[in-house]
């Protein structure tokens, strides 16, 4: 090793920096090729991302980058960790299931080779959607905490007599108006919710190595000092 | 290869890098134990003069893999562990390492409890082929040439045996996983001992030196 460390020192100047710029080079061109594919680039790692309409629980698998994992298993726990139930994905990277019990989920995504994400459903996500009738005693007993929901609920039930329409009806209508109307907005939220990975997030790993290969260079100074002043 | 034909026809991805959760505690341990005795190795034998190769060279490898060959139904990234450890043998292993971390921190690949395992995946073959190939690559240039397009070729390899050699815990069949991951990967090892064979060429000419590195 010493001698390699004579070798550099007896080159010529115009010599001493090649490998350098060779590397330097070397890693130019790959930010080059990313920059140059930046979406196939970023595709790396998997995501899952789950929302709730009525009882049913609708997840999305995506690989980032957009590529979905087809046939990925989707397992769902509970709060204490009780597997709950489990499925594939299809070849969208959805798969959706009715909700056994309102409560804090755990949404585990397996998309093989190493591949896992995870996703934590509450149980207020729940808590808003839950129209069935027999769900109706469970809705009284949430609404009847906030004033302002039990007003409007009282509302509804005068517009309902009204026109004849019951609660429950007046109810699930809004609900599938609501449902239609959010779902733009709940795939924009899928799609934020995908890691990006920014050329900020490329360069601050750089700078980072940069940093530390000049602690290290700057140990290596100190040291070589306090030698020379021996 | 017959049985890999249904896995094919569908979409598949293969990472180097092992997610959190994925392994269980005695591959996670015995990973993390290998990595830190190979990293404390490769630092005793780093030559402090050249940290600056290392650190480019670590940089390099932080970017790789961001780059995905996508060959039909299949994807995987560059790793460049070959001219890794051909250029910096047992130095790769802290190199790596340290990309590693960044890598998990910036853009979520692998996971700081899978850093020992995807650490000893990408630098032990990194090794491996440094003491295979460091002789061959000073032979006549056709002996040479083979020699460093080996490198880069077999150092893929061997990482994707020992990443199905990892995942053969939680997966259940060894040899179709393996099949699997060797196949998305053939792509990447091809373009990396070609990518090999030009550094190799390189640095012969302007700069052999650097390839003279031997154990003190």
């Amino acid at each position: 090793m010493m001698n390699t460390v004579n070798n550099v020192k007896h080159l010529p100047h115009r010599y001493s920096n090649m490998p350098g710029r060779a590397a330097a080079g070397l890693l130019s061109v790959l930010i080059f090729l990313i920059l140059l594919n930046v979406s196939s680039a970023l595709a790396h790692g998997v995501s899952v991302f789950a929302w709730v309409q009525g009882d049913t629980v609708h997840t999305q698998s995506k690989f980032m980058g957009g590529k979905r994992p087809n046939q990925a298993l989707i397992e769902v726990f509970d709060k204490t960790g009780n597997l709950l139930l489990k499925g594939k994905t299809d070849t969208q990277g959805l798969f959706s299931f009715q909700a056994p019990k309102i409560s804090d989920m755990q949404i585990v995504l397996t998309a093989g080779m190493g591949h896992r994400a995870v996703w934590a459903l509450s149980k207020e996500d729940f808590l808003e959607t839950a129209v069935e009738p027999e769900n109706q005693q469970q809705i009284n007993a949430i609404t009847s905490e906030k004033s302002i929901q039990s007003d409007l609920k009282t509302k509804i039930v005068d517009v309902s007599t009204e026109n004849g329409l019951s609660a429950a009806e007046v109810t699930a209508l809004v609900e599938s108006i609501l449902d239609r109307k959010l779902k733009p907005l709940m795939d924009r939220i899928t799609a934020l919710n995908e890691n990006r990975i920014s050329l900020s997030d490329i360069l601050g790993g750089i700078g980072y190595i940069v940093g530390l290969v000049g602690l290290a260079a700057y140990m290596q100074y100190r040291g070589k000092r306090s030698d020379a002043e021996k | 290869m017959v049985f890999l034909i249904p896995e094919l026809s569908k979409f598949f991805r293969i990472d180097m890098h092992i997610s959190e959760g994925v392994l269980n505690a005695p591959v996670l341990i015995s990973g993390a134990a290998l990595a830190i005795a190979g990293t404390a190795i490769g630092l005793k034998q780093m030559d402090y003069d050249r940290v600056a190769h290392v650190g480019v060279l670590s940089a390099a490898f932080f970017v790789a893999s961001l780059i995905h060959v996508n060959v039909g139904p299949s994807s995987a990234h560059l790793v460049l562990n070959g001219m890794l450890g051909l250029l910096l043998g047992w130095t790769a292993f802290p190199a790596i390492l340290v990309a590693l971390i960044l890598q998990s921190i910036f853009f979520q690949f692998g996971g700081i409890t899978t850093l020992g395992v995807n650490t000893i995946l990408m630098a032990l073959p990194a090794v491996i082929c440094y003491y295979a190939f460091r002789k061959l690559i000073h032979r006549s240039p056709m002996l040479a040439m083979m020699g460093s397009f080996a490198c880069g070729f077999v150092s893929v390899l061997l990482s994707a045996l020992l990443l199905g050699l990892a995942l053969v815990f939680t997966e259940k069949n060894f040899w179709s996983l393996s099949g699997l991951i060797v196949a998305a990967n053939l792509p990447v090892m091809i373009i990396e001992g070609i990518i090999t064979v030009f550094c190799v060429a390189f640095l012969k000419k302007v700069h052999p030196e650097m390839l003279n590195q031997e154990i003190s």
